[in-house]
C-alpha cells in the first residue's frame, strides 16, 4: 500500500431495494486518494458519482445496501501516526462515523439554496457543526467561525453572521456551506457538483479557493463533476464513471493525453472548446442515451452505445487493463493477448 | 453578400413594477431589460450570453410578445415591409406568433404531463387555423421526423421519455406551425452532455434545411460560441458588447467579456490561460449602480464610469462595444443593418 494514501476503496456496491427489485447502482468501485491531491469523479447524471460519495460516508437511507470489500480511511493523529480506520464496518449512526463525519471528512453539496435552513442565522449553522465535535463555548466558537468567513473571503464577517441565508447570493451561500465543511479542519472534502448551480464567474472564484485549500492547507479533495474543463484545470487523477462502474482511472495529465475508453474519448469530444472549433465542424456524439439502471444487460455497460463493439463486449464482465503505469481502463480493446 | 434585416431592435426596455402595501403603491421597478438595441439579420443565429439576472431570458421574451416590452421599438420586417410588434393588434399579432416560436429551458416543464404528446402538439395547429384532423396529424408526424423521433410518439406521455427526447419534442412542437425564428432560452442547459451534443447538432441541421434565424440564449459561452454567428454580451440588462462570434473570442474589447472568457474552464490539460477573477457578485437590478453598470466589478475602472454611462461604439465593422476605454472609436447610436459589411 502507498504511504501518502488518504482513502483507500475496495469492490465497492450499493444498491437499492426498489419496487422492482434490487437494483445495483455503484458496481466494484476501486480507487485510492492521495493525500494532498484533488481527485474527479467524473461522469454524467445517474453514473453514481454521488452515490458512491454518499455510500462512503454513509449518508444513504434504509432501502441502500452497501458492500466493500475495504473502505480504509487512514487518519492522522495528532502525533503524526497514522491509524486506519475500517469504515466498512462501522454503521450508518455509529459513534466511530460520527466522529469522523464533519470532523475527518467534510461534504459539500451541489445546491447551496438548499443546503442551507432559512429559518436559522448562517453564524448559528456553521456554529453548530463545531459545537458538535469540540466542547467550547458560544463566544469561542463564533470567533472561530468568524475567522472562517475571513478566510473564505467573506465581506464584513463579524455582521455577515447574523444574517440569513437569504440574505446572501449564491456564490456566498456556496462559502457558508464550504465554511461549515472547513470549520473543524477536515482532511478530506468531498465536493459534489460544488459550482453547477452558479454562474461561471462565481464558479471561478470557488474553484480557486478549493484550489488554494489543497495548496496551502494540503487538504484532499474528492471533486465530482460533470465539467471537463474543471476537471482539466484542477485536478491530479481522475476517475470517469458510467453506469456504476469506473470506467477509467489515471492521471490528469494521462486522461487528458490518451483517453483510453471509447466513453471517456466520446464525452470529451462532446463538449464545444472555446475557441477551438472549427468552422462547420459538427460536434461528436454518443448515439442513444443513458440507460435505466435496472435495464443494464451483462456485458459492458457501454456496449450498446459504443462505436468500437465488439461481439465480446455483449457478455461477460470485462477486465481493468492497465495500459501505462497507473492508468487504468476497463475495455476490451486493451486486452493483452 | 448583403444580409437582410428581420428584426430591428432600439432601445428596448422591460421593467417589471414592485408594488408594496395595501394601496400597492409602486416603489421601484426591477430593471430587467434596459436599453438594449440590436439588429438581428436573416437565417443567422444571434447568440446571447450573460450570468443568471442579466436580462437575457427576458429580453427573450419581449421580442416575442410573451412579455409586454415597457419601452422602445422591436421592428419585424417582412414582405410588407417593417412592424413594430408592440403597436401590433390581436389579428397581426397572431399572425406574428406564427412566425416566432420559442424553445424553453426545461423540457420538464414545457410538456404538460397530464396531456398525451398529440394534445399538446395539436393546440397552436388548431390556434392557427388548421382545422383538417388527417392535415394536422400530417404536420405532426413530420415535424417528429425532422427532429429524428418516431412519429407514433404522439400518442404517448411526456414521462416516457428522457430530457433529450423531450427537448427533440419541444423543438418539433415549436417548428409545427413554420415558424421562420425559434428563440431558444437555453435549450440544452438541463440536458446532459452526450446528450446536448445530439440536440446542438439537431438544431443546426434543423436551421440549414429550413433557413432559420435562432435568438440562442445560454449562460454556457462555450456552447453559444458553437452555435452562433455573432454573439451578444448582456450585463443588468444593458448590452456591452456585439461581435462576429469569433472576433469576440480572439479580441475581446470589454472586460467584462474578457473576465467571463477567462472565467470558463477549458477541457484541455495545461491550457491554463490567465485567468481574471471577478470581486463580487452582479449588483441589485432594482438599484442599478450609477454610470456604467460594470463599473463595481470591473478592474479598469476609471473615475468616469462611476458617472457617465457608456455608449455604444463600434470599433471594428460589426464589432461594437459600450465600454469608456474605447471613447476615441467612432460613436454608433443607432444600430444600422446597412453599414455592416459581410
Amino acid at each position: 500500500m502507498e504511504e501518502n494514501t488518504i482513502l483507500r476503496v475496495r469492490k465497492l456496491n450499493t444498491s437499492f431495494k426498489t419496487e422492482d427489485g434490487i437494483i445495483p447502482i455503484v458496481k466494484d468501485v476501486d480507487f485510492d486518494v492521495k493525500r494532498g491531491s484533488i481527485l474527479a469523479i467524473v461522469g454524467e447524471s445517474g453514473c453514481g458519482k454521488s452515490v458512491t460519495m454518499n455510500s462512503i460516508c454513509r449518508l444513504l437511507g434504509k432501502n441502500a445496501e452497501i458492500q466493500a470489500e475495504a473502505i480504509d480511511y487512514m487518519q492522522q493523529e495528532a502525533d503524526g501516526s497514522i491509524r486506519t480506520v475500517h469504515m466498512k464496518d462501522l454503521t450508518n449512526t455509529s459513534k466511530e462515523m460520527r466522529a469522523l463525519r464533519g470532523k475527518e471528512i467534510s461534504m459539500i453539496f451541489q445546491d447551496p439554496m438548499s443546503s442551507l435552513n432559512p429559518v436559522y442565522k448562517v453564524g448559528r449553522q456553521v456554529m453548530e457543526a463545531l459545537l458538535q465535535h469540540n466542547k467550547m463555548s458560544k463566544q469561542e466558537a463564533m470567533a472561530r467561525v468568524i475567522e472562517m468567513f475571513k478566510q473564505l473571503g467573506i465581506p464584513d464577517p463579524e455582521n455577515r453572521v447574523n444574517n440569513y441565508p437569504f440574505e446572501f447570493s449564491g456564490g456566498m451561500k456556496q462559502r457558508v456551506v464550504i465554511a461549515i465543511a472547513m470549520i473543524n479542519n477536515p482532511q478530506l472534502l468531498i465536493a459534489d457538483e460544488p459550482t453547477t448551480a452558479l454562474d461561471v464567474t462565481i464558479q471561478a472564484q470557488i474553484m480557486e479557493l478549493m484550489v488554494r485549500l489543497k495548496e496551502e492547507q494540503q487538504k484532499t479533495i474528492i471533486l465530482i463533476t460533470h465539467n471537463m474543463g474543471l476537471v482539466a484545470e484542477t485536478a491530479d487523477e481522475v476517475a470517469v464513471m458510467y453506469m456504476g462502474r469506473v470506467v477509467e482511472t489515471g492521471s490528469a495529465d494521462q486522461i487528458f493525453a490518451n483517453p483510453a475508453h471509447p466513453y471517456t474519448s466520446a464525452l470529451m469530444q462532446s463538449v464545444p472548446v472555446l475557441g477551438a472549433m472549427e468552422e462547420g465542424k459538427e460536434l461528436a456524439t454518443i448515439p442513444g442515451q443513458t440507460p435505466n439502471p435496472k435495464d443494464v444487460t451483462d456485458g459492458c455497460e457501454f456496449a450498446n452505445r459504443c462505436d468500437k463493439c465488439m461481439e465480446c463486449c455483449k457478455t461477460g464482465l470485462v477486465g481493468n487493463h492497465e495500459i501505462e503505469p497507473g492508468h487504468f481502463v476497463r475495455c476490451h480493446l486493451y486486452r493483452k493477448s | 453578400m448583403e444580409k437582410e434585416v428581420l428584426f430591428d431592435i432600439t432601445h428596448l426596455q422591460k421593467y417589471f413594477p414592485i408594488r408594496k402595501g395595501f394601496l400597492k403603491k409602486h416603489v421601484g421597478d426591477v430593471k430587467a431589460v434596459d436599453d438594449v438595441s440590436v439588429t438581428v439579420y436573416k437565417n443567422e443565429t444571434l447568440g446571447i450570453v450573460g450570468e443568471s439576472g442579466c436580462g437575457k431570458t427576458t429580453f427573450g421574451k419581449s421580442i416575442m410578445l410573451l412579455d409586454t416590452p415597457t419601452g422602445g421599438e422591436v421592428l419585424f420586417h417582412d414582405r410588407d415591409g417593417a412592424k413594430d410588434i408592440t403597436k401590433m393588434n390581436a389579428q397581426e399579432q397572431l399572425h406574428f406568433r406564427k412566425r416566432v416560436q420559442m424553445v424553453f429551458q426545461d423540457p420538464y416543464n414545457a410538456l404538460n404531463p397530464l396531456k398525451k404528446i398529440i394534445e399538446s402538439f395539436e393546440g397552436p395547429l388548431k390556434l392557427h387555423g388548421i382545422k383538417d384532423k388527417a392535415e394536422r396529424e400530417e404536420i405532426m408526424r413530420e415535424v417528429l421526423r425532422v427532429v429524428n423521433t418516431n412519429p407514433d410518439y404522439l400518442y404517448r406521455y411526456p414521462h416516457e421519455f428522457s430530457g433529450g427526447q423531450r427537448q427533440r419534442l419541444c423543438i418539433a412542437r415549436a417548428l409545427e406551425v413554420g415558424p421562420e425564428v425559434l428563440v431558444c432560452d437555453e435549450p440544452v442547459s438541463a440536458l446532459d452532455v452526450s446528450i446536448q451534443a445530439q440536440v446542438l447538432n439537431l438544431m443546426k441541421k434543423i436551421q440549414r434545411e429550413r433557413k432559420l434565424t435562432y435568438l440562442f440564449i445560454a449562460h454556457d459561452l462555450s456552447v453559444v460560441q458553437y452555435m452562433s454567428d455573432r454573439i451578444m454580451v448582456m450585463y443588468l440588462g444593458h448590452v456591452m458588447e456585439i461581435a462576429d462570434s469569433r472576433a469576440l473570442y480572439d479580441h475581446p474589447a470589454h472586460p467584462y467579456t474578457e473576465a467571463l472568457l477567462s472565467a470558463i474552464p477549458v477541457p484541455v490539460r495545461g491550457a491554463k490561460k490567465k485567468r481574471i477573477i471577478l470581486e463580487g457578485d452582479v449588483a441589485s437590478p432594482i438599484n442599478k449602480p450609477p454610470g456604467c453598470v460594470f463599473h463595481t466589478r470591473c478592474r479598469k475602472c476609471m473615475e468616469r464610469c462611476k458617472q457617465e454611462v457608456p455608449v455604444m461604439r463600434e470599433i471594428a465593422p460589426g464589432h461594437r462595444v459600450a465600454c469608456h476605454l474605447y471613447d476615441g472609436a467612432e460613436t454608433v447610436t443607432e444600430p444600422k443593418g446597412e453599414e455592416q459589411t459581410e
